[in-house]
């Protein structure tokens, strides 16, 4: 029986799909058919699976590489300038000083004041979505999010410096670009994109526990404590996520944070990030001075790397 | 009216937010720095980029999905990969970019290295997009291909293009939107020239570099900015509602 008559036959029998799977028209089976009697040539080439395996391997490969290669670039930097040089707070690179801390500090102080804000505000916003999504504000919402999510930088770089910097000026005094308007930039850059995680994992839990709106009526425990308790490989999937993202963030802080090389002594005070640095002085620079950048990234790359991995077996189980 | 405003106030408040932040860029359209060489390079380089990337990252997303089974260590690798290069920054992403493909391989400031080092951006988004849509697929129809010796490339990359353009097309455009969001990456492989580009080897200016420079370098460039900004929201919404549309008439399972 040629492949053609023994598609028509299970078409006609129906033993290839269970009647809800049917699909519209019944072309499914027709298809295949012809994907099978047109593609020997293109399965005699590509269904070496041993070639596929190699095409993987190569692929990942290049991504690893990829991601080695400012480590590689900046190998002579950290093999010529002692830990003390670039760990200090000294950032002159035209007179050999390469001290990151500043730039750390400033990434670290962005994360501490932001992380906290933006957990708070999208977990507050996904439970609002979950509670209400029979309701029509739901899709309306979370589309408003899908946007957001997708919304460049520079365009909250630029809301922040018409809205809020002004505002942080007439109330707080100083010139406006500071922590705290980074701070709340960010918060609002970020939350979407927190929110939206929570949003669908908890949808996510609820597919897997049917009976997890009953159980939740039923307990003693808030709808909070409940997910958290059950799902807390996403909880941490997200904040690790959401660091990473804060961490990383580039425009809106180099429009909003001022770029004032120090560490600030309060939220008023302006600073710089590690990614602004980079992005600042990466046109410019030349020599040593190149290679300290690259250094930085370096540096950004392990410590994401190691954030991003410090959960790996329970994220990979999950 | 007040009742149901008081239930939902959060979700009220963020939309209330969203519409004063949309506000904000409701000016007078100005366009004085503007070149069409600007809007061109950033359409070819940003469709360039997802063209070049969906390939690879479709067929990364049929490991992930269980369609093509390969040893347990390597297909961890993918989902690591994936999970990394999610969360790396996207100046990260440019500085390696800048170091590889403008530096060492010679392509200088140009569309080609933007394009490059766009494909290391969109390669997560657009690998979750397509193993969200490959997983259920395969799920369905997996068992009745292996029925006629469909092997997993062929499914891959016959039957469910044939089945899921329409899906398909959705995650190419969300992947469209992810590239034309992105400054950081490409600040330091475009270039900023404005003039009109005439092969990929040409040094452009994408449009949000060009609104950065507008907005933070240009005296008096701030208006322009925030015309542009208007007008790239506009058609960011405009591609969130196409995919919509295209999955109602294109795809037929």
């Amino acid at each position: 029986m040629n492949s053609t008559t023994e598609a028509k036959s299970i078409s006609q029998t129906g033993r290839c799909f269970p009647e809800e799977d049917k699909p519209a028209g019944n072309t499914c089976v027709a298809d295949i058919s012809r994907a099978r009697t047109c593609g020997i040539f293109l399965k005699a080439v590509t269904e070496n699976l041993h070639g596929m395996k190699f095409i993987v391997l190569l692929l990942m490969l290049i991504l690893v590489f990829m991601l080695a290669y400012p480590l590689v670039n900046s190998w002579d930097f950290f093999m010529e300038i002692p830990i003390s040089n670039w760990l200090s707070f000294d950032w002159e690179p035209d007179d050999d000083y390469f001290g990151m801390g500043i730039q750390m500090t400033g990434s670290f102080l962005l994360v501490l004041t932001t992380l906290p804000l933006a957990i708070i505000m999208g977990w507050v916003i996904s439970l609002q979505l979950v509670e209400n999504r029979k309701n029509w504000l739901n899709p309306a919402i979370v589309g408003i999010l899908e946007v957001w999510i997708s919304l460049p930088s520079i365009i909250i770089g630029i809301w922040a410096i018409i809205e809020i910097i002004p505002v942080v000026r007439n109330i707080f005094g100083g010139n406006g670009y500071s922590l705290l308007a980074a701070t709340i930039g960010m918060t609002i850059f970020i939350m979407p994109t927190c929110t939206l995680l929570f949003y669908r994992s908890y949808l996510l839990h609820l597919d897997q526990y049917q009976g997890l709106e009953s159980s939740f009526q039923m307990s003693v425990l808030s709808r909070s404590e409940l997910f958290i308790k059950s799902q807390p490989t996403a909880v941490i999937g997200t904040i690790n996520y959401i660091f990473c993202r804060i961490f990383g963030e580039t425009m809106v802080v180099l429009m909003v944070s001022g770029n004032s090389l120090q560490v600030p002594g309060n939220l008023l005070d302006g600073f710089r990030t590690l990614t602004a640095t980079i992005a600042m002085e990466m046109g410019y620079a030349s020599g040593m001075h190149a290679t300290a950048l690259f250094a930085m990234a370096s540096v950004a790359i392990i410590f994401i790397l190691f954030v991003l991995l410090v959960q790996y077996k329970r994220l990979i189980h999950a | 009216m007040l009742k149901i405003v008081r239930q939902r106030w959060i979700l009220w408040l963020y939309m209330l937010m969203t519409m004063s932040i949309i506000a904000t860029f409701i000016v007078p359209l100005q366009f004085q720095y503007t070149t069409s060489g600007i809007i061109f390079g950033t359409i070819v380089t940003t469709l360039g980029a997802v063209l070049l990337a969906a390939l690879p990252a479709y067929l990364i997303a049929g490991v992930m999905a269980g369609i093509i089974r390969l040893p347990k260590w390597l297909q961890s690798l993918t989902s690591v990969m994936v999970y990394i290069l999610a969360g790396m920054p996207s100046i990260i992403l440019g500085v390696i970019g800048f170091l590889l493909f403008s530096d060492t391989l010679g392509f200088g400031w140009s569309m080609l290295s933007a394009m490059l080092t766009l494909i290391l951006l969109l390669y997560p988004t657009l690998v979750t997009a397509f193993s969200q849509l490959l997983r259920p697929f395969n799920q369905r129809y997996g068992m009745a291909a292996k029925s006629f010796d469909i092997g997993p490339v062929e499914f891959l990359f016959r039957l469910s293009p044939a089945y899921q353009k329409g899906k398909i097309l959705e995650a190419l455009i969300l992947g469209w939107a992810t590239s034309l969001g992105d400054t950081a990456a490409v600040m330091l492989t475009c270039g900023a020239l404005t003039s009109f580009p005439e092969s990929v080897m040409d040094s452009i200016r994408l449009l949000n570099y060009h609104i950065f420079l507008l907005a933070m370098d240009i005296p008096g460039g701030m208006p322009e900015a925030r015309s542009l900004s208007l007008l790239l929201i506009i058609f960011l919404l405009f591609l969130f509602i196409t995919p919509r549309i295209a999955h109602r008439y294109f795809s037929e399972d």
